[in-house]
């Protein structure tokens, strides 16, 4: 089978996201198993060979980030699956992936934590990471996922923003979308966006591996002829290491801005009965199910509360939030964890906000949202 | 309409793969189905257990508000998951494995899955003679859609799947409304 034929499908998470990313073009995997993701895994070592593409299982999660980045600038789109304990692991070359500009992919189902906590259940508790992870500035895109049609379109669509933006993408699922089956629906290929990469392969003159003049400068493909530096090192456009403050300013702008000036195209999220609501609740991934439930049941009671739902957690929907908190006077932010999301929230619509902890372990019961509901708006 | 269905079972028994042919079956005759699953952190022989949702539209929360039906292959999956039945739940047990208190007894239908699938030569088909039992038992979801279901998830050993099929359909039969 070469990509999966149109259909319904009765399938889980992880099932979407590896056939997302096989759609997306990933042609190299590296990974090492964990649970919840070691299906991710599992199918990649079948379907790869099967598309004409490389899987490794490496020795651990260092590694296997280090692998995408070297395949990726060998010319494929590349990817790597884990959870909590792998996806600190790879915090430091992911920052390589940052500053190389080398376009990647990187599954994190969140479980219980801290360390290796609940394995085989819930959490949340990698958002900040996802954000904060990576030593050094940097401007992450992070989608999360909040069903299994969604693990499959938002797998797409984050190989295409790694592809564009040039940077490790991560998709920030958890343990249940991973493990939940339900109805998939795949579209014919041609009616999905895939953005190719271009590839430079033989140097023009004095042409450098990098160009800050513009945001988006095509790769060059190692082993082609173009002989460039990709160096972890603060580097100038030409790729040569520097020690100067200036060409480390003139760098990091560029990695920051190229994502920043462009968060209108990239920032995405659902709304759900917010035009008249008092009350917001924000809640991403398995968690705004549960909301969804408990805004359906507080409107049978006549109250005026809705859902706002990040699916790009990072950039953070920061437009869209200040003007729900000049409508509404309160927010609500569930979460299973003991607080993340929720102070960015905090920070960026400067407005009361109601943290709702759930501990790692279950999906949060929507009545318990309800009630929390039903205690700010009567 | 909306119930909720929990199958438990012992890691190695199946559960899961029970759990999906039963939902592949209820999405072939055009209903929402949602199924969550979770293990305990050992492979065989932990607690493994799934959740259905099924639901004539769309499903947005994910956990069964109530167990309608629950499906056990261990003792465990008796004893820990009383507390979440109703008066009105249907249980379906395999008899060698669950000693079922006199209280539920009026609610159970005992079958001998794993005898079954020994007689007919497919001893890894004990949870596929469950799931006809399911199917003959609730009427959920319908014979024909329950071999469809089976063709699609065992390309390879379509035949000896659908004869534990149908030998559990026919002793749901006996105890079905």
């Amino acid at each position: 089978m070469n990509f999966l034929p149109p259909g319904k499908y009765f399938a889980d998470g992880n099932f979407a996201l590896t056939e997302g990313a096989i759609h997306a073009g990933c042609r190299f995997f590296a990974g090492y198993p964990i649970t919840p993701s070691s299906e991710v895994l599992e199918r990649m070592s079948i379907r790869l060979p099967e598309v004409g593409g490389h899987f490794i299982e490496m020795e651990d999660e260092i590694a296997s980030m280090a692998a995408i980045i070297g395949a990726s600038n060998g010319g494929s789109k590349s990817m790597t699956a884990t959870s909590g304990p792998g996806f600190s692991l790879m915090q430091e070359n992911i920052g390589l992936g940052v500053i190389t500009e080398t376009p990647t992919v990187v599954l994190d189902e969140m479980r219980g934590g801290p360390s290796t906590g609940i394995p085989t259940r819930v959490g949340q508790g990698d958002v900040m990471q996802a954000r904060w992870g990576s030593h050094g500035d940097l401007a992450p895109i992070t989608y999360a996922p909040n069903s299994v049609q969604e693990s499959f379109d938002l797998e797409i669509e984050a190989f295409n923003a790694a592809e564009t933006y040039r940077q490790p993408v991560i998709v920030a699922s958890d343990q249940v979308i991973g493990h939940l089956t339900e109805i998939l629906e795949v579209k014919n290929m041609e009616d999905y966006h895939i953005v190719q990469r271009e590839t430079r392969k033989i140097r023009n003159g004095n042409e450098g591996v990098y160009d800050y003049s513009r945001d988006f400068t095509p790769m060059f493909e190692a082993g082609t002829g173009f002989r460039g530096n990709v160096d972890s090192l603060t580097h100038d456009e030409r790729g040569y290491p520097s020690n100067e403050s200036s060409v480390e300013k003139e760098m990091l702008e560029h990695l920051l801005n190229k994502v920043r000036k462009n968060e209108d195209k990239i920032v995405k999220y659902e709304e759900f009965l917010v035009e008249d609501s008092k009350l917001v609740v924000v809640a991403y991934g398995i968690t705004s199910r549960s909301v969804k439930q408990a805004v359906k049941e507080a409107r049978k009671e006549g109250l005026k509360v809705g859902m706002f739902r990040p699916i790009t957690l990072w950039p953070f929907p920061e437009k869209r939030i200040r003007q729900l908190a000049e409508q509404s006077k309160e927010f609500i932010v569930p979460e299973i964890n003991y607080g993340q999301y929720s102070h960015s929230v905090r920070e960026y619509s400067q407005t009361e906000i109601k943290e709702m902890h759930f501990p790692p372990g279950a999906v949060p019961d929507y009545r318990v949202i309800l009630k929390e509901i039903e205690r700010c708006l009567k | 309409m909306r119930f909720g269905v929990r199958m438990y079972g012992m890691g190695g028994q199946g559960i899961i793969t029970l759990a999906k042919l039963v939902g592949e079956a209820t999405v072939e005759d055009g209903k929402f189905v949602l199924m969550t699953e979770e293990y305990s952190p050992y492979i065989t022989g932990g607690w493994s257990k799934a959740n259905l949702v099924i639901s004539d539209n769309t499903v947005d929360y994910p956990i069964p508000e109530q167990i309608d039906y629950l499906v056990t292959l261990s003792q465990e999956g008796l004893d820990v998951n009383v507390s979440d039945l109703i008066p009105n739940t249907k249980i379906l047990t395999e008899r060698s494995l669950v000693s079922v208190p006199d209280e539920w007894k009026k609610q159970t239908t005992e079958i001998s899955a794993i005898q079954i699938s020994k007689e007919l030569k497919n001893p890894k088909g004990a949870n596929v003679v469950m799931m006809g039992a399911f199917s003959g038992l609730t009427k959920i979801f319908s014979e024909e859609s329950g071999r469809r279901a089976i063709a699609k998830r065992f390309p390879k050993y379509v035949d000896a799947n659908i004869a534990c099929f149908e030998k559990g359909f026919e002793e749901g039969m006996k105890f079905g409304r």
